[in-house]
């Protein structure tokens, strides 16, 4: 599908949906385009024939709109992100990446030397260290983490893997600060009675479940409003979890899209996190320097995760990056990993724990996954797929 | 705010009227406004219809239902305006294209029934991408925001919510696999 044709054949009725569900326009757009109006208004602007048509509309059948108004609400609200950077985080932060970033760029080869001399390993060996992770290799495993974009929006996962019989689950929730909700404009607050202190006491869910051919996805939302939904699916067509669930988290991306672009500043291989082994990397891309394919050369490693190789890439060649990443010395799995995008906005990846085999948890079993589906309303049809199968 | 407060407020206040219909109904007829003028205006013609569909509102509402009314009037706007610029542009609609097939009642149903089940079925899929992504990939698709007027809406750097766009429309791509 292209993306011109996702809205190719939409009615109105869809387009007022949409409109209920995703206002546009912030508030300096709306303010310019309301002078405008009146503007028009006051110099007499009288409108033709447009008003014809009123006798001829007919209303059609209302379409439920599931939390709209929590939807306008955050929406409208979502503006006006803090910023600020986490200060639990102790390593440097991005305050002095423009300049200095150049700078660190421009040394890069002598301290790339440096660190060969001293032993210290290189890009290509860090490299190969987490290609070399793979989650398949266990009997179980298990993964919690964290991923934060600002310190304002955050979502929490599990995934449980059987290495024995292939199945999985993932758990996601989605939750937000009040500082997400901030800037948003006191008239729509007022109009939905809301605060961002209320709005950021809901949250989404998602529950998925990989067993056998067969993939059982819950959305649920604790708006209190709207019934949470289900759907199943044949596991083939989702490929968000191909070859495993893993390759869903932020880390996977990372190395997907985008560690390849970045040079070695800084590598201490002599740290823990998690009680385990670690190698931490300070890394940097400075915009417009190097072209992608550049900064491939003389890798001889391709990515073994990988679900697909698209077109499409999710690497921003034209902003200054940093990225912090504490790599797994045994498994070679990120354990932590932070995004610094043009000083300001960043992404953060944190492993809270990780089991493996005897100490891991099996995924949800079939008894937990109907209970969790009984109170949830179907997406689509689900009587062709025979739910046997998850027992 | 409702309708009879909206009407309301306009007859004691007629800018704050104004105001409180503007802030009401302005996603609505963008969204309208903007499916209509797709591939045929620019950003500023959709906001040049947008202007005139509230212009004309206010100056010729009569204590009409005001949803129906609005969109009607917005559709009239954005259906003449893409007319003129079609015009303009010295295209020509063929009769092969959808716009002009005139398909019999039962047929055109069908077709409708179809259009609003993929729809629906892509709403979900970007609902289903989580927030910010799904805000994202509808600001940049359907209203045709660029990536900073996205970012003052919801609070991020443009070369952020460009990335985040690649990304979710990647993912996007993954959950439409099996629609054409």
């Amino acid at each position: 599908m292209k993306k011109n044709d996702i809205f190719k054949h939409i009615n109105d009725e869809d387009a007022a949906r949409i409109a209920a569900e995703y206002p546009t326009g912030d508030k300096k757009q709306r303010d310019r385009l309301f002078r405008k109006v009146e503007s028009r208004v006051s110099s007499g602007f009288t409108a033709g024939d447009e008003v014809r048509g009123v006798d001829a509309y007919r209303p059609r059948i209302a379409m439920k709109i599931a939390s709209a108004a929590a939807a306008v609400a955050v929406v409208a609200g979502a503006g006006g992100v803090g910023y600020q950077l986490l200060s639990s985080v102790s390593r440097p932060t991005g305050s002095s990446i423009g300049s200095d970033m150049v700078q660190a760029q421009t040394e890069e080869g002598s301290a790339a030397e440096a660190a060969t001399a001293s032993g210290a390993i290189t890009k290509e060996e860090l490299l190969e260290k987490i290609h070399s992770r793979n989650y398949e290799a266990y009997d179980r495993i298990n993964m919690k983490y964290r991923e934060t974009m600002n310190g304002v929006s955050f979502m929490d996962g599990v995934i449980k893997r059987d290495g024995l019989t292939g199945n999985e689950s993932e758990m996601k929730t989605w939750t937000h600060t009040p500082e997400y909700f901030r800037d948003m404009d006191e008239e729509t607050l007022a109009r939905d009675n809301t605060t961002p202190e209320k709005l950021a006491e809901s949250s989404t869910h998602n529950e998925m479940f990989f067993v056998k051919d067969m993939f059982i996805c819950v959305y649920d939302n604790s708006d209190g409003e709207s019934q949470a939904l289900y759907e199943i699916a044949d596991r083939s067509t989702w490929l968000l979890d191909q070859p495993t669930a893993f390759s869903d988290t932020y880390s996977e991306c990372l190395i997907r899209d985008r560690i390849d672009h970045f040079d070695i500043q800084e590598i201490n291989e002599n740290t823990t996190f998690l009680g385990r082994d670690c190698t931490d990397v300070f890394m940097t891309y400075v915009s417009g320097e190097k072209t992608v394919s550049d900064a491939a050369v003389g890798l001889p490693i391709v990515p073994r995760m990988a679900p697909e190789e698209g077109s499409e890439t999710t690497f921003d060649k034209y902003s200054d990056q940093e990225l912090y990443l504490t790599v797994d010395n045994e498994t070679g799995i990120i354990l932590k990993a932070k995004l610094i995008i043009d000083e300001e906005y960043y992404e953060e990846f944190e492993v809270n724990e990780l089991l493996f085999d005897d100490d891991a948890e099996l995924p949800e079993n079939g008894e937990y996954i109907r209970n969790r589906i009984a109170g949830c309303a179907p997406v689509s049809d689900p009587s062709s797929y025979d739910l046997s199968i998850i027992d | 705010m409702t309708d009879p407060e909206i009407l309301s407020l306009m007859d004691s206040s007629p800018q704050q009227g104004h105001r409180a219909l503007f802030e009401e109904y302005y996603s609505y007829v963008y969204s309208i406004a903007v499916n209509i003028l797709r591939g045929y205006g620019s950003a500023e013609d959709v906001e040049e219809c947008v202007v005139d569909t509230f212009a004309s509102v206010i100056n010729n509402l009569n204590g009409e239902a005001l949803k129906p009314f609005i969109g009607t009037v917005t559709r009239n706007k954005a259906l003449n305006m893409r007319r003129a610029l079609a015009g303009h542009l010295g295209r020509k609609i063929s009769i092969d294209s959808d716009e002009f097939i005139e398909l019999p009642s039962s047929e055109r149903l069908e077709q409708n029934i179809e259009d609003s089940e993929r729809t629906a079925l892509v709403l979900q899929r970007i609902k289903e991408l989580g927030e910010p992504d799904s805000i994202i990939i509808i600001q940049k698709f359907y209203y045709e925001r660029n990536a900073k007027e996205i970012g003052r809406l919801i609070g991020m750097k443009p070369a952020a919510v460009r990335m985040r766009c690649t990304r979710a429309m990647k993912k996007l791509r993954s959950l439409l696999g099996d629609l054409d």
